[in-house]
């Protein structure tokens, strides 16, 4: 990966963790669950690089190495629900984006199912979706969910619950 | 089955970004602080180099402040001048000069002074002006005479600020027609 790493040369304790370095593991996957929020690739690259950014700058308070790639995530999430809520600011001015890529406008070819689906999970509310495409794309666990969401574990399970059942009556599935 | 059509949605949604079609990772520049060293260093550093500066500076000669030293010329009258100061005064007489001469010597601000008569006024006219002059000018400019050019004090000044002194205390005097500052 090309991307510039810390220099080897930095002391750090041995139970800190090297945040840049989790972001650069794991950056084409931060940025495929920042497509599945936002719906197109622009507008997620933008999410993870600044996600990356302001992690970089408070890399050092981070200590817990456990928590570390839950902190990454939830950084991309909430860099995700910003946007949204931007774009759904009503008074603002609308920004200019791409086309989700789920939508017939998008450049991007997806078969006629998949889009369905993706329409129908973009309708959910934001926790349901969250959740649902981290269980169903990342195969995280419930703990893991629950703590990228920065919520508590049940909620997690109500909210995949609701969401696929939303999604079941949309689609026109019986679950 | 719902979940199985999600699995795939989202898988083939996400297989729409792969990594040699991302935009790498850029670190971010370091925010520059301001750090406390350099807020005393810097002034500190200003300070000193004024300092510096304003003691190796010369004091300015006239020499530092490229041009040659002030000169002014007092011009005394001639016989039937058509000075304003001259009319009923006729040429300037020895006494004129001799005033004027007292004049410059008392005044501190001249450095040197010369007296230049009519013969020398009128080969320097000669010789500086009619020469630089063209063809045109030099057949006009040769029409002036001996007695048309005006003898005149040549006054070195030591400072450029002392040129309006000396003129304000010359250009009153009996005998002199004008003042002219520059060489």
């Amino acid at each position: 990966m090309e991307v510039e790493l810390l220099s080897h040369g930095e002391l750090r304790p041995r139970d800190w963790v090297d945040v840049a370095v989790l972001f650069a593991d794991h950056h084409l996957g931060l940025v495929r669950l920042a497509l599945l929020m936002v719906g197109d690739l622009p507008t997620a690259e933008d999410v993870v690089q600044d996600a990356f950014a302001r992690t970089h700058a408070g890399r050092r308070r981070l200590r817990d190495p456990d928590r570390a790639l839950a902190y990454v995530r939830s950084a991309v999430l909430n860099g995700c629900r910003s946007v949204l809520r931007r774009r759904s600011a009503a008074f603002r001015r609308p920004l200019p984006y791409e086309a989700p890529i789920w939508s017939a406008e998008s450049t991007v070819m997806l078969g006629e199912d998949r889009r369905e689906v993706l329409v129908a999970l973009s309708g959910l509310p934001r926790r349901q979706r969250e959740a649902i495409v981290l269980r169903y794309y990342f195969d995280l666990s419930h703990q893991e969910i629950a703590d990228a969401m920065g919520v508590g574990d049940s909620t997690v399970r109500s909210a995949i619950t609701r969401g696929l059942a939303a999604l079941g009556r949309q689609l026109g599935e019986d679950t | 089955m719902i979940d199985q059509r999600l699995r795939e949605a989202l898988s083939e949604a996400a297989q729409t970004a792969q990594l040699h079609s991302i935009q790498p990772l850029r670190v971010p520049s370091k925010r520059h602080r301001p750090r406390a060293v350099l807020l005393i260093a810097a002034p500190a550093a200003i300070a000193i180099g004024a300092f510096v500066l304003v003691r190796l500076t010369p004091p300015p000669t006239d020499a530092a402040m490229g041009g040659p030293p002030p000169r002014l010329s007092a011009f005394l009258c001639m016989e039937d001048d058509v000075f304003p100061r001259c009319k009923g005064h006729g040429e300037a007489t020895a006494d004129d000069r001799r005033g004027i001469e007292r004049v410059l010597k008392s005044l501190p601000q001249v450095a040197s002074f010369e007296f230049e008569d009519q013969e020398e006024a009128y080969r320097n006219f000669l010789s500086e002006i009619v020469a630089s002059a063209d063809t045109r000018q030099r057949e006009w400019l040769t029409s002036v005479r001996l007695g048309d050019v005006p003898a005149s004090f040549r006054v070195k000044v030591k400072s450029a600020d002392g040129l309006a002194a000396v003129t304000r205390a010359v250009e009153g005097l009996p005998g002199v027609s004008n003042v002219v500052t520059g060489p």
